[in-house]
């Protein structure tokens, strides 16, 4: 049954509508239309046709070429970058939440900091930078307020011919944003203990580097950090609770994403009661705390800038005063007065300070206006042994002034001209020739030789030689003669002090006794004295090097035939330094000369032996030279021609060396001939190869059967 | 070929401070400068541009565990300043040292640093590449030069070069021979095939060497306000070149155009060029001074501390403490 419907509704006729009507078709979309997106509304599914999950661009990400992480900006992210949180799961995310604690921003800067230079690099840097900003800043900023800018109402200026409106200029002064320090409300006194705590528990919370003019906001900056420090007991608490907690751990650095969270909060909270417990160790918290203090002199104002006030009570007496700012004693060996020398050239000696300190005391003492007990303080400052000099000994003992004679007392004018000519020195003492004198009257003497005056002229060897030189008793030269090898035997036994020092005279033995010339066992003075020194030389010389330190030392064997009366052997080796460094000095001195004369050329030039490594030789593509090769085979004509020039380090004794002492003993040993003989092997013949055979029944009667 | 006289080109202007080195390489289309600012800049001397500068410090930062950021700084340039370069035979490599004590090689075209030696006790003046670029000698202020393999990796030297007894200021490799010039006023000869070493005796600090492309004669500079050039065979003198001012300063010469002149800088800012026969000085060039440092400059004076000679062609460069390299060309 039909009913007739007015006309003036807009409902089509022919149909009828049931319930409400949609409010929007995407809502109930059929299933082809609808999408899947995730909780954070990216379309993340797009069915199995269409690629599976999205990856981007066709399957790719990015874009045409690949991967544009800094172009790539998510459209469903509303234009925002994507974060490492935004590709995190679940899980990952409660883990990030897990690990965050509140770390001080200043320890964050601070680490910053070694990388200077490369810090605009940092997106760190920025992140720290952006936590500076106080929340008054930001509340600033939100009502338009630049940086740079001043506060107050937008004036006209003109700016190009253009009126614009701009805000205030900065006045330095008007805009002094101090930071607000620590987390206390409003209407809080400073001067109570709490807020001293308070301010501490910001200053722990700094890592040492972070500087004392920090303008980050200090209070919000509890950390985790371990303390080391002493005094800062504020977190003992804490790490009493994690005893088991390894403090070396390397654990990743837990940075703090916002600012005064609960959890902070409560911290502090809970630790206050337990610093004020501790009061007492806090004394020793560093001056840089202290200064931070907030303290007031006594007339209610702050210090002036630069000081802080003392901890300590006033001071009350002049003791105490002069205990803690006295001078320093004056110590007891000090006198005064000032040591004026005649001659600026004059080297000031220990004993010279002795001597004169004695007359200084020794005048004092004249007056007599010193104290008793002065007085003996300077006797036994004086008869201290360390204070006197040997003058003042031999004097104390009622000696005759010794002259110490001098090296120069013994030296001919023509020795003295030689060391004047090397040193260069024209002020030396003159000359007295004394041993010739000595000699002289030696000789006058030498009718009955002394025996004493005899000793002394045997040239003196260190023991340490002379052991050295027996030790090699294979070594032992003058196999030729055994009555000259017996005699150096002796020699060398009396230096060592193993027997009597008369037994070196016995030669001299039937001279003394006035037996004739012609008998055995005598010798004539002069021929006694040349034997000695050529022991001496031939002991020096066969000594076998101890070790890495004779090398260091030259020998100071030629300076035998100059026989000082003092034969120490320091005493030789110090005169003998001038003219043994002489002749290796002239060359380059004539060199000097010659350059400076522009005579370039063979005067200038000196060519010497010089070894490359083998691996340097090899990469410069050169055979290493026939210096290397002789090092290593002894054959070939070419190493010979070498061994001429360059004495070889293997052979104990040179042969150079050998003539010399063969030329000392007069000896006419053919040292060329034993060379010979002893290099005389042929390489093509062995004696012992080429003897006849043993009979055949020998060996059947040894082996056979 | 006429001697290049002419500025064409403004002053190349990168370096801050003195530069102590300009070197072309063995074609002559590049130069490498090295100066106080510890930079070393690459060049085409014939465009004035700067190609290529090796300095700075490479930051490598990645995130590790997620949540935090590991970053590493490596620095990749000297420390201190660069005293001397040195280019290797196939310009793929060059060397370069200075107060940092360090020699570094060098990849020239990746400009990283390949090897880099140390062992010297002191700055290290000088450095030279040998013909095949498989040892660097170093030489050194600490009196001794270094001899170093670039074929093994060791960083040992192959072998350390003592008898200078003074500051090492100069040394060169050619063929066989490492050549030394020290303070002591001495020129050695170090030759590995003869295996001996020739010691000759100027008399003054030694502050440069060069030899002549015949490898006859030897050009060395010390500090007497002379150059004077050597015959190496028999260490006789065969001229000296007088009339720059070089007495205190490190001021390097070398020979041009196929050993016709002799170049030199000068520490009054000029750079001399004498002929190599006669001895008589043919050119003198003012050095370019910075415009906004002029009055100050010509009181401290500039010294032209290094000239060098384009291997083929009429153009040489020159560099100056006033921070300045300049380009010479003949037309």
């Amino acid at each position: 049954m039909s009913r007739k419907r007015p006309l003036s509704t807009e409902q089509p006729a022919d149909s009828i509508f049931l319930g409400t009507a949609l409010s929007s078709s995407s809502e109930y979309a059929p299933v082809w239309k609808q999408d899947a997106r995730d909780e954070q509304g990216r379309k993340r599914f797009h069915g199995a046709f269409t690629g599976g999950f999205s990856a981007g661009y066709f399957n790719t990400v990015g874009s045409k070429e690949g991967w544009q992480p800094s172009q790539y900006i998510s459209k469903n992210g509303k234009g925002k970058k994507l974060t490492p949180e935004d590709f995190m799961d679940e899980e990952d995310l409660a883990d990030i939440r897990q690990n965050e604690t509140l770390v001080a921003a200043s320890s964050l800067k601070s680490r910053a900091d070694p990388a200077t230079g490369a810090q605009d690099l940092f997106g760190i840097i920025a992140l720290a930078k952006s936590n500076d900003e106080s929340s008054g800043i930001a509340l600033l900023r939100k009502l338009g307020w630049k940086p740079g800018y001043g506060i107050g109402p937008l004036t006209e200026t003109v700016i190009e011919g253009r009126k614009v409106m701009m805000p205030p200029k900065l006045a330095a002064a008007s805009l002094h944003l101090q930071t607000k320090q620590g987390k206390q409300g409003l209407g809080f006194a400073e001067d109570s203990p709490v807020s001293l705590l308070s301010s501490l528990e910001a200053e722990s919370g700094e890592s040492p580097a972070a500087g004392s003019k920090s303008s980050l906001p200090a209070a919000s900056t509890i950390t985790k950090k371990k303390s080391t420090g002493i005094g800062t007991g504020v977190l003992a608490d804490y790490e009493d609770n994690e005893e088991d907690e390894d403090p070396y751990e390397i654990k990743p650095i837990k940075y703090d994403k916002s600012i005064g969270s609960k959890k902070s909060a409560k911290k502090v909270q809970a630790k206050k009661p337990s610093t004020a417990a501790r009061n007492s160790s806090l004394v020793y918290t560093s001056s840089k705390i202290l200064s931070k203090m907030p303290r007031h002199c006594s007339d209610g104002r702050p210090p002036l800038s630069g000081f802080v006030l003392s901890s300590a009570p006033p001071l009350s007496s002049w003791n105490s005063l002069m205990a803690k700012y006295g001078p320093p004693d004056i110590p007891s060996s000090f006198v005064s007065g000032i040591l004026i020398m005649k001659d600026p050239n004059t080297i000031v000696t220990p004993k010279m300070i002795a001597e004169y300190r004695s007359q200084h005391v020794e005048r004092q003492k004249l007056p007599s206006s010193l104290p008793p007990d002065a007085a003996r303080d300077a006797e036994q400052r004086k008869s201290d042994r360390s204070q006197l000099s040997a003058a003042d000994r031999s004097r104390l003992l009622g000696e005759s002034a010794n002259k110490g004679k001098s090296v120069f007392d013994f030296m001919t004018p023509e020795q003295r001209e030689k060391l004047v000519k090397l040193t260069g020195n024209t002020n030396l003492p003159p000359a007295k020739s004394e041993r010739d004198r000595l000699m002289a009257e030696s000789a006058q003497k030498s009718s009955v030789p002394d025996d004493n005056a005899l000793i002394h002229l045997i040239p003196l060897i260190g023991r340490d030689t002379a052991l050295a030189a027996l030790s090699r008793a294979a070594f032992l030269p003058y196999g030729d003669n055994p009555d000259k090898r017996q005699r150096y035997k002796t020699y060398l036994e009396a230096n060592a002090e193993m027997v009597d020092v008369e037994r070196i005279l016995s030669p001299l033995a039937g001279r003394r006794r006035g037996v004739s010339d012609g008998e055995a066992g005598t010798m004539d003075r002069e021929d006694w004295q040349k034997e000695l020194r050529e022991f001496k030389k031939s002991a020096e010389l066969f000594k076998p090097l101890s070790g890495m330190l004779a090398n260091r030392f030259t020998s100071s064997s030629s300076s035998s035939s100059n026989q000082m009366p003092v034969n120490s052997d320091d005493d030789v080796v110090i005169l003998q330094g001038g003219s043994a460094s002489a002749p290796s000095s002239a060359p380059v001195d004539e060199r000097k000369q010659a350059a400076e004369m522009g005579m370039y050329g063979s005067l200038t030039r000196r060519v010497e032996f010089w070894s490359p490594s083998r691996l340097l030789c090899k990469r410069f593509g050169v055979p290493p030279p026939l210096s290397l090769l002789e090092n290593v085979d002894d054959g070939g004509t070419t190493s010979i021609a070498m061994k001429a020039t360059a004495p070889r380090a293997t052979e104990l004794v040179s042969d150079t060396v050998l003539k010399n002492i063969a030329a000392d003993a007069d000896l006419k040993v053919d040292l060329d001939a034993i060379t010979t003989t002893a290099t005389n092997i042929e390489p093509e013949r062995n004696e012992a190869l080429e003897r006849p055979k043993a009979p055949s029944d020998l060996f059947a009667a040894i082996f056979g059967d | 070929m006429p001697f290049p006289i002419y500025a064409r080109s403004l002053p190349l202007k990168s370096h801050v401070g003195p530069v102590h080195v300009v070197k072309y390489n063995t074609t002559g289309q590049y130069i490498l400068s090295g100066g106080q600012d510890k930079q070393i800049l690459l060049w085409n001397p014939n465009s004035s541009k700067l190609i290529k500068a090796y300095h700075g410090v490479s930051l490598f930062s990645s995130f590790c565990n997620r949540n935090y950021l590991l970053t590493s700084a490596i620095a990749i340039q000297h420390g201190y300043e660069v005293l001397d370069i040195s280019v290797s035979h196939d310009n793929a490599k060059f060397t370069s040292c200075g107060g940092d004590r360090t020699v570094f090689l060098w990849d020239v075209t990746s400009g990283s640093i390949t090897r880099r030696f140390s062992g010297h006790s002191a700055r290290v003046n000088s450095v030279a590449f040998n013909a095949d670029a498989s040892v660097v000698a170093s030489a050194s202020y600490d009196t001794t030069v270094r001899l170093w393999d670039l074929k093994a990796s060791s960083a040992k030297p192959v072998q350390v070069l003592e008898e200078a007894k003074d500051s090492v200021s100069c040394v060169l490799i050619r063929g066989t021979q490492i050549i030394t010039g020290s303070v002591d006023g001495f020129v050695r000869v170090y030759d590995l095939r003869k295996g001996q070493l020739q010691e000759d005796l100027i008399g003054h600090p030694v502050t440069s060497l060069q030899d002549s492309t015949d490898s006859a004669t030897l050009l060395v500079s010390t500090l007497d306000n002379t150059i004077r050039l050597f015959d190496k065979s028999n260490g006789s003198l065969l001229q000296s070149f007088t009339g720059h001012k070089n007495s205190e300063y490190r001021a390097r010469s070398c020979f041009g155009d196929n050993d016709v002149y002799v170049v030199s800088g000068s520490e009054d800012g000029r750079v001399f060029a004498w002929d190599l026969v006669s001895g008589r000085v043919v050119h003198e060039l003012l050095a370019p001074v910075p415009k906004e440092a002029g009055g100050e400059r010509k009181k401290m004076g500039n010294v032209v501390s290094c000239v060098t000679f384009h291997p083929k062609k009429a153009q040489m460069v020159s560099c100056s403490t006033a921070g300045l390299i300049q380009v010479w060309d003949s037309d």
